[in-house]
């Protein structure tokens, strides 16, 4: 780099008298015998001068008042201070993580001997339903349709459902183990639990296709049987799903993600 | 005002607002005003930003003095406007041509002739025209800079940036600015023969 190039670069240093005694020294005496650094200075101490002078006037009249008009027509922006709303919040999050917590480590709260992780499972989803004999749910093990219709809301056909805090509830302690389909079956709901907040599961014993189910064409493809839905048709598709496919069973999980937006369809062949 | 009863702003006192009001008003109009090169896009910013400050005034956390907060709102909410509006915007040089007359009756200068004050009434859009080519961190600074003559710390913080970038950006525009004003007809050659006709009479 010339020093040409090193003075222009910290010109603004020696207009706004910011370099220190040596580098002023050195920078003024290149601008004295350099004709074109001392052109470049004088341009930039011009426009710098310029843009002092540079002023706007007096305010546009009415402005003020203007201005005024539009805070008081705006709400109080204070917040309003609650001496027990914080006491309360803190309250309701130990009650929410305690809640939590029992219906993840029911046994270990209780006192009982650790278990196998299948059976942690398997007990949780005995502890959910209330009932011992649903903790040999298997995933897409079909079961009477009331007993999760108000817990997963489905209209109709309903078996398994996933959970609020977006476990799922997938092996049981003395079934037979599942098969490896459903284990990846497993595995591909799991997966989409972490990305969206609604995967709905449609047992379809190779009667129905994805187009029949959803009407038209998918949102989006993800898997050979799986489609994003938007919420809308999710929504629509549990609504009709009992009078069109009377036979055929939806299983709709739930993760604490937003559910809101879009969710998964999976078609299960088998 | 850097003393300015902040309780008072915080629990929402109108007239302490208001006295904020008075107080920066024409700071932050001409910063919006510069930034975005119309009066009337500039009046309305400016009742944005002094909505923006009234409704977040409580949650100022008292970490710079209020006239850095103030600023750092005023160049963000005009970088919004600026981004938002249609580019389709009027020729800086009619503006002025619209509004030329104005700057003569405001900035009455008597050191000059009427031919000076056309000469500067010409600079003065020139230099408006150049400003609003600038990309927006480059008009931000220069404002901050070299019109509102604020020191390099207080512009770090408003732009919230390091003193470090803050002074290359600094630099380099300045050294954008000058490269357009070279353009639109070297005015600083202009100038110099005036000064050098003023200094031979």
């Amino acid at each position: 780099m010339s020093n040409c190039e090193k003075i222009c670069r910290n010109m603004s240093d020696l207009l706004d008298s910011r370099a220190n005694e040596r580098i002023r020294k050195t920078m003024e005496l290149h601008v004295s015998q350099c004709p074109a650094c001392a052109t470049h200075y004088e341009q930039l101490q011009q426009q710098c001068r310029w843009l002092a002078q540079d002023e706007v006037g007096e305010l546009p009249v009415g402005l003020h008042e203007a201005i005024m008009h539009k805070i008081e027509s705006a709400p109080c922006p204070t917040r309003r201070r609650l001496p027990w709303a914080r006491p309360v919040a803190v309250l309701c999050c130990c009650a929410v993580v305690a809640f939590a917590a029992f219906r993840i480590f029911p046994t270990f709260l209780a006192g009982q001997p650790a278990m196998s992780k299948e059976a942690d499972l398997s007990v949780a989803a005995e502890q959910d339903s209330g009932e011992s004999d649903t903790a040999n749910q298997m995933l897409m093990q079909s079961a009477a349709p009331e007993e999760r219709f108000e817990s997963s809301g489905v209209t109709r056909g309903a078996t398994a459902s996933g959970q609020a805090d977006g476990s799922i509830y997938m092996t049981s302690s003395d079934a037979t183990p599942a098969s490896d389909q459903e284990q990846q079956t497993s595995q591909q709901i799991e997966g989409y639990l972490t990305q969206v907040g609604l995967v709905l599961v449609v047992e379809g014993n190779g009667s129905v296709t994805m187009d029949q189910l959803l009407g038209s064409v998918p949102l989006q493809t993800l898997e050979e049987n799986a489609a994003l839905i938007s919420a809308s048709d999710a929504a629509q598709l549990q609504e009709q799903f009992a009078q069109q496919w009377p036979d055929l069973t939806l299983y709709r999980y739930e993760s604490d993600l937003d559910a809101e937006t879009t969710g998964v369809i999976v078609l299960l062949e088998s | 005002m850097e003393q300015m009863d902040l309780v008072r702003l915080k629990s929402g006192d109108q007239q302490a607002f208001e006295q904020l009001v008075r107080t920066y008003e024409k700071q932050v109009y001409h910063v919006a005003m510069r930034m975005l090169g119309d009066a009337d896009t500039a009046a309305d910013a400016t009742q944005d930003i002094f909505l923006k400050i009234y409704r977040s005034v409580a949650s100022f956390k008292e970490e710079s003095k209020i006239s850095t907060w103030i600023y750092r709102i005023s160049v963000n909410v005009c970088i919004d406007y600026q981004r938002s509006r249609n580019r389709k915007q009027e020729s800086p040089l009619n503006y002025i041509d619209e509004e030329g007359e104005q700057v003569e009756r405001e900035l009455p200068d008597e050191r000059y002739t009427p031919e000076d004050q056309y000469a500067k009434a010409e600079r003065l859009a020139a230099l408006k025209e150049a400003i609003a080519s600038l990309t927006e961190d480059h008009r931000a600074v220069l404002i901050l800079r070299d019109i509102q003559g604020l020191p390099y710390e207080q512009i770090a913080v408003i732009l919230n940036c390091s003193e470090g970038t803050m002074k290359s950006r600094l630099n380099r525009a300045r050294e954008a600015l000058r490269k357009k004003l070279l353009c639109c007809g070297n005015l600083f050659e202009t100038y110099q023969s005036n000064q050098a006709k003023e200094v031979r009479q």
